[in-house]
């Protein structure tokens, strides 16, 4: 039985046909029978190099199949990957490259023009590009005094057998926005991704037969499942651009012409599908699990989602990186409807669904504000996990990673990981979210779970999505301004939303500002960018008044 | 008229409306944009810019890409004009069969 990524790979090669695909881009594909030969290859050329284990490799490349084939070669040369965001701004990639001292970095011909600046910031002394126009003189040439080679030299390399990585070892490091404004580098291990990776093949029956959409970036921590859990099946994977994720009728139209059976994504990929793609009146045949995660997904939005693929099992995957993902919920048939003028205030979410029950690969367990473990239905605490997917901690952050990582406070040996997740328990021992404790703010002395407004205003009929975010205020503490974007053909006026706000929310809770929007600005991975709408309303000055912003 | 490169005066004159329009409203960095230079791909054009730039072609040139378009329509200015020039003469069509 595998005990390492790259075992786990092999075991997916053996159950899978040499001659199916196993990675599909717009940018070609590779056969199972060209992967893993390929991945061996790439990882005795890195061991040659001097590449093994505990060390890292970055991979700045757009998500290609000869991206993946690179990635897994770093693992079977007993390497960890890093993935660079080949989206984010050079200094930032740089930055991270310097952070986690590479050994050394995949890149392609996407980025040969920004090489010179990356290469200024970071150590990598070897360097192995993919890049067609290219020769090995002007490969080298691209970075004198560092050893450069083409990729096609390192798939050239005599296959011998993989470095036998430890469990223990590491695997994989995902950086992801830190609260100092510094990146942090989330480390896992082998044993903590296979441990996620055949949890989902095995709770949800991954098949050989299946096929994955892979929408997530490579450093966001869904593309672990993406690349694992079906890989490691012997299943297929269509990897998604950027481009294509953006554009939801596309998506909508191609979803069976690829045979996509499970698809992972942050909710508002699937909002956008429902909005503007015609998920409804296109409902993909052939899909037959779906999982989201990272955000919360507006129930009214699920509720259409649940309606439109009624044959789909639909997964709600919850947990921070540090965890892969601690907790699920599968979504039942039937949703909820909201009751007319039902409140929040009283401390009841009426738009979330629950985050469901931790997985069965780990221990999930709540701690309540006296410090105590609670397993009461109602009782509120904090969500703690250990065992399994729980990462090593943040790389080369001792400090970090010592305050989340911390000895177990129920007194048993061992640490374990305290999410920040606030949870309320239900009666059937399910857990409800009530924010991240950073999503907790004061307003006039009243606590506030930004989470709950958002909740509420996306229960509006013309509403899509919503956010909300706190502003420093002098006299209240913080000043909460929020955002909403209109379903389509609807244009709900920001009055009209304040008064659906203040008939289900206290005063307190209600938002000085509230601004409705054509699009959310977004992260890389998907996310609204809570952190660039508080630089604009924070950029526009005191505004707590509302408004409409037109597009463009 | 065409030109050898496939491209026609119009074109140009496309393209020309199409830049002038990401510089000014879509890209952040206030930098300059090649006919060539990816957009959404290389992280200077986001979802946002995206549906302004389709919210753009399709006022100025009537054609919704949104709807009609394939990702390799979006990748640069150069190919948002192309798909822009394949979608009006494909509109023209009919009415020119029909003639």
């Amino acid at each position: 039985m595998a005990t390492t990524l790259f075992e786990w790979i092999e075991e997916g090669f053996a159950a899978a046909h040499p001659d199916k695909p196993a990675l599909r881009s717009e940018r070609g594909e590779l056969g199972w029978g060209e992967l893993l030969p390929g991945a061996r290859a790439i990882a005795s050329f890195l061991r040659d190099a001097g590449v093994g284990r505990g060390q890292r490799v970055g991979l700045w490349m757009d998500k290609t199949p000869r991206c993946v084939e690179a990635l897994l070669g770093v693992l079977g040369a007993g390497a960890a990957y890093v993935p660079l965001d080949p989206r984010a701004p050079v200094a930032r990639v740089a930055g991270i490259a310097r952070d986690c001292g590479l050994s050394a970095v995949f890149t392609d011909a996407a980025h040969r023009a920004e090489l010179p600046a990356f290469l200024a910031g970071a150590d990598a002394p070897l360097l192995l590009v993919d890049d067609p126009e290219l020769d090995g003189s002007a490969a080298a040439a691209l970075a004198p005094g560092r050893r450069v080679a083409l990729l096609d030299e390192a798939l050239a390399f005599p296959p011998s057998d993989p470095a036998r990585a430890s469990p223990d070892d590491l695997a994989y490091v995902l950086y992801t926005s830190g609260s100092t404004g510094r990146p942090k580098g989330v480390a896992h291990t082998h044993a903590s991704g296979l441990s996620f990776a055949r949890w989902v093949k095995d709770r949800f029956q991954i098949r050989s037969d299946d096929v994955f959409s892979a929408h997530a970036p490579l450093h966001f921590d869904l593309s672990i499942s993406d690349l694992f859990a079906s890989l490691g099946a012997g299943a297929s994977v269509r990897l998604l651009s950027p481009t294509e994720g953006m554009l939801a009728p596309y998506l909508v139209r191609m979803l069976d012409v690829w045979g996509i059976t499970v698809w992972y994504s942050v909710p508002s990929a699937l909002v956008a599908m429902l909005e503007q793609g015609g998920l409804e009146a296109r409902p993909p045949e052939r899909l037959r699990l779906l999982f989201f995660a990272g955000e919360v997904f507006p129930m009214a939005q699920l509720r259409r989602l649940r309606r439109a693929l009624p044959h789909v099992t639909l997964v709600n995957l919850f947990g921070p990186t540090e965890t892969n993902v601690c907790t699920y919920q599968v979504v039942p048939q039937t949703l909820p409807e909201p009751a007319a003028g039902s409140g929040s205030g009283s401390g009841t979410f009426v738009g979330f669904l629950p985050i469901g029950h931790g997985c069965e690969n780990l221990e999930t367990f709540v701690i309540d504000d006296a410090g105590a473990e609670t397993d009461l239905p109602g009782a509120e605490g904090t969500l703690w996990a250990r065992g399994g997917n729980i990462m090593q901690g943040y790389f080369g952050d001792p400090e970090k990673t010592a305050a989340v990582l911390m000895p177990d406070p129920r007194g048993r040996p061992g640490l374990a990981c305290c999410t920040g997740d606030r949870v309320r328990i239900l009666p059937d021992g399910a857990y409800e979210f009530r924010g991240r404790r950073d999503h907790m703010v004061k307003v006039k002395g009243h606590r506030v779970e930004l989470g709950e407004i958002e909740a509420v205003l996306a229960e509006h009929p013309g509403v899509r999505e919503a956010v909300a975010v706190a502003l420093p205020d002098p006299a209240a503490g913080n000043r909460i301004v929020a955002a909403a974007v209109p379903r389509a053909g609807a244009s709900p006026s920001p009055s009209e939303l304040r008064a659906h706000l203040a008939a289900r929310l206290p005063r307190y809770m209600l938002p000085a500002g509230l601004e409705v929007m054509s699009e959310l600005p977004r992260t890389s991975t998907g996310k609204a960018d809570r952190g660039r709408l508080r630089e604009q309303w924070e950029g526009g000055g005191a505004h707590g008044d509302d408004r409409r912003a037109e597009p463009g | 008229m065409e030109t050898i490169a496939g491209r026609s005066q119009g074109d140009d004159e496309v393209e020309r409306s199409l830049i002038d329009f990401v510089e000014r409203n879509v890209v952040v960095d206030g930098g300059r944009v090649g006919r060539e230079e990816r957009l959404v791909e290389s992280g200077r054009v986001d979802s946002i810019g995206l549906l302004q730039i389709l919210g753009y072609v399709a006022e100025k040139f009537e054609v919704d890409l949104l709807v009609l378009g394939a990702p390799r329509d979006l990748l640069s200015v150069a190919a948002l004009a192309a798909a822009v020039r394949r979608e009006t003469a494909a509109r023209s069509r009919p009415a020119a069969e029909g003639a």
